[in-house]
């Protein structure tokens, strides 16, 4: 079993995803991703002493394309799932609030 | 400006927007100044789901190029990472860069005074979205434009080498300069196609910060937001001056993110390190790493085109040309090539490369308003006018030194300046077409 994680890591990962938290949800949260961990934790078992770390799996290197234009979306379409809009921009909350 | 009972320690970072046509891991197209928002965009530079990035071989190419000119090592082995960090111009709430294995490494750049400033590391990245603050109804909102999603961009990374701000001032207009000559980006900074931040920090000990195992000082203060290398500056000399206030009341400045803020001339704290980022960088996995061979690697350098120092030397060895001139000639890449257009022009109609040099340097003529072919013509119908006849002159010459002893007693006594007023009398009784070379040579003989 891995050790629980403590009220402030689960703080520090909620700031890292943008989420807002209650102190309730917190501790809540602070057990339930706790036990998530230990679950990946089985992995511990394998026998890795002979496998080699690797981020990649296909073999594949040196995939590249040319430098060339293709279509791209229209306006509307990339808007098209967009909550809010205006004069073809997407809004989002105000980062910076105007003096 | 800056006192002298602290040493500054400064670093920089400079982001460079390549002027590739199309975007970094997709194929819409790379241009975003003033274009219609969010005309350039499809599934991988606006972030949805299941959309596949392929690298673009030419930033890949061109970002190895920069780090060639900045005499870099370049990476063998490379691969992308994710960099993972949220904010809304950010469509995949990560930017693909690199981490461990950046494309280009451990470069240098010798400036004018022969200070050796490190390069870190050059690496290929995407830009951002573009975000714009507005009120809209009476409401705050940002808006945002992804058309500058996943342009490629270029970070290049100095080690601390700076030791005051003339210094990064050169540093800077070189690198502009090399970028231009490279001709892969504008490093336009108005537009944004060139961005700085700076790290500063300051000893009082600088005798601890040089040699083999410098020991730095334990905070460092990063300064975002610089729009113009002149505003670059001043944002030095502000935090040099708020640095050393802190360091004089015995306390040491908290290690923070600025930004410099140009109406009021200030850098105003942004971020502490209590909320540091956590990047939580990984290795890309949609999409494999990248091997180059040696000769690969080989064939680059030979993409890369002469360069303004290259472009110096071979100024002042073959031409003869004096250094500061060559410096002048060299500004940007088109006066360069003009100038040794009209140099090839001028050798058939025997007009030396360092008359034309100095016609251009003194701005004689604007070489912007004439080509090489009418400014060499000019040049040849000057020297037709010429008086060049050692004989002639030495006449003029010889009433010149009979009506001014004062003059020729001063020179005798070491003043040797005065020869330029002596010239000065020989043009004025030719009007100008005693040929100033001769004239001082005829001078100097006659003064002996």
């Amino acid at each position: 079993m891995t050790k629980n994680l403590t009220i402030d890591e689960v703080k520090h990962i909620a700031k890292l995803l943008n989420l807002n938290l209650q102190e309730s949800e917190i501790k809540k949260l602070a057990g339930e991703l706790s036990e998530a961990a230990s679950y990946v934790e089985v992995l511990q078992e394998l026998d890795l002493d002979n496998t080699t770390e690797t981020a990649q799996v296909t073999g594949l290197t040196n995939i590249f394309r040319q430098d060339e234009v293709k279509s791209s979306l229209s306006q509307s379409d990339a808007l098209k799932n967009a909550k809010k809009t205006f004069d073809g921009y997407f809004v989002v909350p105000p980062t910076i609030r105007k003096k | 400006m800056m006192n002298t009972k602290y040493t500054p320690i400064i670093g920089l970072e400079i982001h460079v927007e390549l002027k590739t046509q199309s975007k970094m891991f997709c194929g819409c197209s790379a241009s975003h100044f003033q274009v219609e928002p969010n005309t350039h965009t499809c599934p991988v530079c606006l972030g949805l789901p299941g959309a596949l990035p392929v690298a673009n071989q030419k930033a890949i190419e061109w970002c190895q190029l920069i780090g060639l000119a900045l005499n870099c090592r370049l990476a063998k082995e490379s691969k992308f990472d994710r960099k993972n960090y949220f904010y809304p111009d950010l469509a995949k709430s990560y930017q693909i860069s690199q981490y461990d294995q950046p494309l280009c490494y451990q470069g240098e750049v010798v400036l004018k005074n022969g200070h050796k400033i490190g390069i870190t590391r050059v690496h290929m990245e995407e830009d951002t979205g573009k975000s714009i603050h507005k009120k809209i109804n009476g409401e705050d909102q940002t808006l945002i434009d992804f058309n500058r999603s996943g342009v490629p961009l270029v970070e290049i990374v100095t080690e601390p080498d700076f030791r005051n701000p003339e210094d990064v001032d050169e540093f800077l207009k070189t690198l502009r300069q090399i970028i231009r000559y490279l001709d892969v980006s504008d490093a336009d900074m108005e537009k944004g196609s060139m961005r700085l931040e700076l790290n500063m920090s300051l000893t009082s000990h600088p005798e601890l910060i040089s040699g083999s195992h410098p020991q730095f000082p334990n905070y460092k203060v990063e300064v975002k937001n610089i729009n113009s290398f002149k505003y670059l500056q001043k944002a030095l000399v502000y935090e040099f001056a708020r640095q050393a206030e802190i360091l004089d009341r015995g306390e040491t400045p908290v290690q923070e993110t600025r930004g410099y803020q140009e109406d009021v001339d200030k850098t105003i704290s942004q971020r502490s390190k209590e909320d540091a980022q956590d990047y939580r960088y990984f290795p890309e996995p949609d999409i494999p790493p990248m091997v180059f061979e040696e000769k690969d690697l080989e064939n680059l350098k030979k993409l890369l085109p002469e360069l303004p120092q290259q472009k110096r030397e071979k100024f002042t060895k073959t031409f003869g040309i004096s250094t500061e001139t060559a410096w002048v000639l060299t500004e940007s890449k088109e006066l360069a090539l003009y100038f040794e257009q009209a140099v090839k022009l001028g050798e058939v109609l025997k007009i030396e490369a360092a008359t034309i040099a100095n016609v251009i340097k003194n701005k004689k003529y604007d070489w912007q308003k004439l080509s090489p072919e009418e400014l060499i013509t000019k040049l040849k119908q000057e020297s037709s006018d010429k008086v060049s006849d050692e004989g002639a002159l030495g006449k003029i010459i010889d009433e010149i030194l009979k009506n001014n002893p004062k003059v020729v007693e001063d020179y005798k006594a070491g003043k040797v300046q005065v020869l330029g007023f002596l010239v000065g009398q020989v043009m004025r009784q030719t009007q100008g077409k005693a040929d100033a070379e001769i004239s001082n040579k005829v001078l100097r003989q006659k003064l002996k």
